[in-house]
């Protein structure tokens, strides 16, 4: 057993930023916690590496109770947003630091120090201080720092965010890969949905303080829990209307002139509900079509992002995007008559939110 | 190295932890805090005396006179009465200067040739007469004076007398010739009685000759026979020798000389508090005011066209501050201003004013022109350059770009600035007293006037309730003043709307700007640096007169012991409270500690000297009567603030990031704090042990209002410019400068070494 929390809340002043949380984290698995600004992901990690204090609930380190404990007693390294390198300290020096306030014999530190720094692949710049250092060597400099205390849980907070583009791409596969030959447990922030699915064993949806889901890659793209997760993980179309009919194979919605074929669901026929369909699973052709899964509109506005385009299409259904393939895209002109359409198995049917559904979808 | 880490484990544990900082808090509140206000206290309890003393009518009356070197000098009387003629007896009795009135040393009383008469009503002339009593309880009654201008009455000056020719049943009595152009005629008195007062019934002989100086008397042996003269003028006004006689075993029994009364004045009390309130409130906005306008162009000088030599003038304009204030205080007066006759004029010394007003208002320029300059670069520093530049491509000339867009963005720095420069310049005691010293002026400021009474108080507690409503009243109007001027400075509307761009373009092309730069400059070499370091000069040229230095340095290791220690007790309470203050989770508990912390920083430093003093005094829980240990108590509250400042202000401006990773890669609170945290803060710390170890240096206010008695090489150092030792207090205050110095080369040393 790795990382427990139990139900566990932290509030600032009136700001609820954690509210009855409780995960259990698996010894080498890497979790990225994913969410909006404010949603309370920081703050998770702060409060599992012991720099908050809980109002109530428990946090569990391979079985014990270490609720109390101070930082440095629970083995669990932080990594802020800005690596916190020490910058009156070499990277030799932020590298030995762990090792030297717990008093390790110096050949066994020398070893460790050493190696992590062969690890991250800044044994020649020993002497360079942070300042000196580029955004990806500052991120290297941190995490030998953290993995030379032998540490077992790793705390990231949006590791990457300080990196340009490129870089971030070919690090996150590195965080990962080190992560999981050194055989640690990682809790890695983020608040992009795309990093989250690209290295993460599990995801944990954050929103508000509450856990909404948790899921592998795979299952929270494909099976979101609600309209928020949908929408947040690749963007989604949605229609609201009222069911009209269901079986085991899926169900009927009536959303004003529109029939919308979906997914099956528990909810009983005659339920208000709304229909959520991501974008990327969304087709265009050009024409108006009519009928079952098809909404005519015109082409507002065409984005390209390389190999796909983003569409934005006006219909009497409201305002709707695609993201379809670039040379599809290109077949078509802003302005022109064109028809979305979508299988019934990419159209997922959700109870009305509770405070609605804009109020739902909302980021920040 | 194993001991270490063990101290730091402990001090790491939780308890530990906040047990300690309980006990910085505690002792700050309780120790620091409550003692420099303790005054408002006194005022409720002690209203009736305050009442008494202060606010009815009654008069100040000031009495200073010559030494007594008698051997077996026992203390000195002060009398008054409103009879011209009175002989000093228990009735006229106002003052007690003994070492039993005032538990102090014997040499202490016989040091004390002042007093403050406080008790008699303010709408009467009255005449004093001053005692000096010896062992034997033989007195000798100096001249009388009178604070009366009205009266036309005039007093001999005393003579003296001395006895020769012993032959047989025969003495002469000699004694110095009257030098009175009223003289009307010697009495020559006798008694067998040797504690006899002179009188009708024991005159023995009348001289009407002013140049006859002895006289022949019949003294049979053996038997006692003492005799006293007197000079009498045409107004019947007497002055009297001392005594001389032999007792009745044919033994030598003589009365001390008598001392020479040599000044009174009276004001009534209420005036003199006023008085010297008003004086330190002018003179301080008014440097202030001065300190501005030349300070801004100065700032923005030494910013915007960033000189080559930028540094070196930065240092140049910093390093007055470090001076103790005593040493400047002297070196400005001794450049400005005109030296009493007794002493030659300095080489080099401009002594072109003997106004009071004139040379406090240029010597506070001196201390508080680096407080203005300071604060006002600093914030033009951060203030980007690119304003100028668009108001410049927007058309706008340099001043108009100054005036309206650069001007309006730095009230916070102008607050600031005109904070410490009314809170330096309203705290000054050494340098005022040093100055007035210097040009024999017996003008006071509050300060000053706090350093008098408490000094006179030692002999005279009715003193106390004055210097408490003194003190109070400084407080207020220092705390008053210093918010007016924020709320002035922050809400003012500046007169930025309008705009004259012809005008305003002449005043950014040719000379105008240049002619400004060089007044600048003239303004800062001729009024700040010259003044400030003319001692040197004054020191170095040589001098007839040898120069004695032991008893300076005496005072110059126990003022450098005191700030040794202070200055580690500063640091130890002052890093953790600024902790406290930046990092404490509850933001409202870190703010009123911010606040209270920068109270003592506000007061000025002899109303909270006074303020402990009395509390130390009065509570009787913890008993500490140790002079030495109140004047540290003292200024570790005075400097306290430099460290927490400097301590919180250099935490808000690094991330807790830092030391919350520390803490995370496994360092225990104390290794985070030493590895990290303090090597990051190190130069903010280093910054305020050495102000506080210069101002406790430096410092003359609180000193001499805890304790009179306290020789601290500033307050040496006055007491030598009072006595008019110019030179030897010139060679001091250069000696104590270059310590100062060296000490701070030290410390910075010490610091930069112990990370």
């Amino acid at each position: 057993m790795g990382l427990e929390l139990r139900k566990i809340s932290k509030k600032f002043g009136e700001v609820v930023a954690l509210s009855d949380v409780s995960i259990r984290i698996e010894k080498g698995e890497y979790l990225v916690i994913l969410g909006p600004t404010g949603a309370g992901k920081t703050t998770m990690l702060r409060v599992i590496a012991g720099l908050e204090e809980l109002d109530s609930g428990d946090i569990l380190l391979d079985d014990k109770i270490v609720t109390k404990a101070d930082p440095e007693e629970r083995g669990v390294v932080y990594l802020s947003q800005t690596y916190s390198l020490f910058p009156h300290m070499n990277v030799l020096e932020n590298v030995e630091f762990g090792p030297k306030v717990r008093d390790w014999n110096p050949a066994n530190r020398e070893r460790i120090v050493s190696e992590m720094l062969n690890l991250v692949r800044l044994q020649d710049r020993v002497d360079a201080f942070p300042h000196e250092l580029s955004g990806g060597m500052k991120q290297r400099n941190a995490l030998a720092r953290a993995l030379s205390t032998n540490v077992r849980t790793l705390l990231l907070d949006e590791p990457l965010r300080a990196l340009d583009a490129r870089l971030r791409l070919s690090l996150r596969t590195e965080l990962r890969r080190m992560s999981k030959d050194l055989g640690i447990t990682s809790l890695h922030v983020t608040h992009d949905q795309e990093e989250a699915i690209t290295i993460a064993d599990r995801i944990v949806i954050l929103r508000k303080g509450k856990i909404v889901q948790i899921g592998t890659p795979a299952e929270i793209y494909d099976n979101p829990v609600s309209p928020f997760v949908q929408h947040f993980v690749g963007e989604a179309n949605f229609f609201c209307g009222t069911i009209q009919e269901k079986n085991e194979e899926g169900s009927l919605v009536k959303c004003d002139g529109l029939k919308v074929s979906a997914t099956a669901t528990d909810i009983p026929v005659g339920s208000e509900v709304c229909v959520g369909v991501k974008t990327e699973r969304c087709h265009v052709t050009r024409g108006k079509e009519e009928g079952l899964n098809k909404l005519p509109g015109t082409l507002e506005r065409e984005l390209f992002l390389g190999r796909l385009s983003s569409i934005e299409i006006s219909s009497e259904y409201g305002n709707l995007k695609a993201k379809v393939l670039a040379e599809v895209s290109a077949t078509m002109d802003e302005g022109e008559d064109v028809t979305l359409h979508f299988d019934r198995d990419q159209a997922i049917v959700f109870p009305i939110p509770d405070e609605g559904l804009e109020k739902e979808l909302e980021v920040e | 190295m194993a001991r270490g880490r063990r101290l730091l484990e402990i001090l790491s544990k939780k308890p530990v932890r906040k047990g300690w900082y309980i006990f910085v808090i505690l002792f700050f509140l309780l120790l620091i805090l409550l003692p420099t206000v303790y005054v408002l206290s006194y005022l409720v309890t002690g209203w009736d005396d305050v009442s008494n003393y202060v606010l009815s009518d009654k008069k100040s009356s000031t009495l200073e006179w010559t030494k007594s070197e008698d051997e077996l000098f026992a203390g000195y009387e002060a009398h008054a009465s409103t009879d011209p003629n009175f002989y000093p007896d228990a009735s006229t009795l106002e003052i007690l200067i003994n070492p039993l009135s005032g538990h102090v040393s014997l040499n202490t009383s016989r040091s004390a040739t002042s007093t403050i008469v406080n008790t008699l009503q303010a709408d009467q002339g009255h005449f004093f007469r001053v005692l000096v009593v010896d062992d034997n309880g033989l007195r000798a009654v100096s001249n009388a004076m009178s604070d009366d201008v009205s009266s036309q009455l005039s007093f001999p000056s005393i003579i003296y007398l001395t006895v020769s020719n012993i032959s047989g049943d025969d003495l002469t009595l000699n004694w110095t010739r009257s030098e009175d152009l009223d003289f009307q005629r010697y009495e020559v008195y006798y008694s067998t009685d040797y504690g006899f007062v002179p009188g009708p019934g024991n005159r023995v002989a009348n001289i009407t000759d002013s140049q006859s100086n002895s006289t022949t008397v019949f003294a049979p042996q053996p038997g006692s026979h003492f005799y006293r003269v007197r000079v009498v003028n045409s107004q019947g006004m007497w002055a009297e020798s001392n005594q001389h006689g032999i007792s009745s075993i044919g033994e030598k029994v003589d009365s001390p000389v008598p001392v020479s009364l040599q000044y009174t004045f009276s004001e009534s009390t209420l005036d003199s508090i006023t008085g010297a309130v008003t004086l330190s409130f002018q003179v301080s906005v008014v440097a202030t005011l001065i300190d501005f306008v030349v300070g801004l162009p100065l700032a923005w000088y030494l910013v915007r066209k960033s000189p080559r030599w930028k540094d070196q003038l930065n240092t140049l304009i910093d390093v007055p501050l470090a001076f103790p204030t005593a040493a400047t205080g002297f070196s400005a007066a001794l450049f400005w201003g005109m030296t009493p006759g007794i002493v030659d004029k300095p080489l080099g010394a401009l002594s072109i004013t003997s106004s009071p007003v004139i040379l406090l208002t240029l010597l506070m320029v001196v201390f508080s022109f680096p407080y203005m300059v300071r604060p006002l670069a600093s914030i033009l520093e951060e203030l980007s350059v690119e304003y100028d530049t668009v108001a410049g491509t927007c058309g706008a000339s340099k001043f108009t770009a100054a005036r309206t867009i650069t001007l309006p963005l730095f009230r916070a720095g102008l607050v600031t600035a005109v904070t410490l420069c009314l809170a330096k310049t309203l705290s000054e005691t050494g340098g005022v007293m040093a100055a007035l010293a210097t040009i024999s002026s017996r003008e006071v400021n509050a300060t000053a006037l706090i350093g008098t009474w408490k000094g006179a108080s030692v002999f005279n507690p009715s003193l106390v309730p004055g210097l408490a409503f003194l003190s109070f009243l400084l407080i207020m109007l220092s705390l008053t003043l210093i918010m007016v001027a924020k709320f002035i400075i922050m809400r003012a509307k500046l007169p930025i709307k309008k705009v004259w761009p012809k005008f305003e373009r002449r005043l950014s092309r040719g000379w105008v700007p240049k002619a400004k730069d060089v007044a600048v400059f003239l303004f800062l070499i001729i009024v700040v640096l010259l003044p400030a370091f003319y001692i040197f000069g004054y020191a170095a040229t040589p001098q007839a007169q040898h120069a004695d230095l032991a008893g300076f340095w005496n005072s110059l290791a126990y003022s450098f012991f005191v700030a040794g220690i202070v200055t580690l007790i500063v640091l130890v309470l002052g890093i953790p409270m600024g902790i406290l203050v930046a990092r404490h989770k509850n933001r409202r508990v870190a703010s009123t500690l911010d606040v209270l912390s920068n109270i003592p920083f506000v007061v000025p430093t002899a109303a909270l000297g006074f303020s402990l003093g009395l509390f130390w005094s009065t509570q009787s829980i913890i008993p500490v009567t140790s002079e030495i240990l109140i004047i540290i108590m003292a200024h570790i509250a005075f400097t306290y603030p430099y460290v927490v400042r400097n301590v919180v202000g250099a935490l808000e401006q690094l991330s807790p990031e830092y030391e919350e990773t520390a803490r995370t890669l496994g360092a225990k609170p104390m290794q985070g704090f030493r590895r990290v945290t303090f090597p990051l803060i190190k130069m903010s710390i280093l910054s305020g042990a050495i102000m506080t170890f210069t101002r406790s240096v430096g410092e003359t206010g609180a000193t001499i209002a805890v304790s009179p008695e306290a020789i601290t090489a500033p307050v040496y150092i006055v007491s030598l410019i009072k006595s008019g030792s110019y030179y030897v207090a010139g060679i001091s205050s250069a000696i104590l400068i270059i310590f100062s110095f060296i000490v701070i080369l030290l410390i910075r040393a010490l610091i930069k070494r112990g990370a």
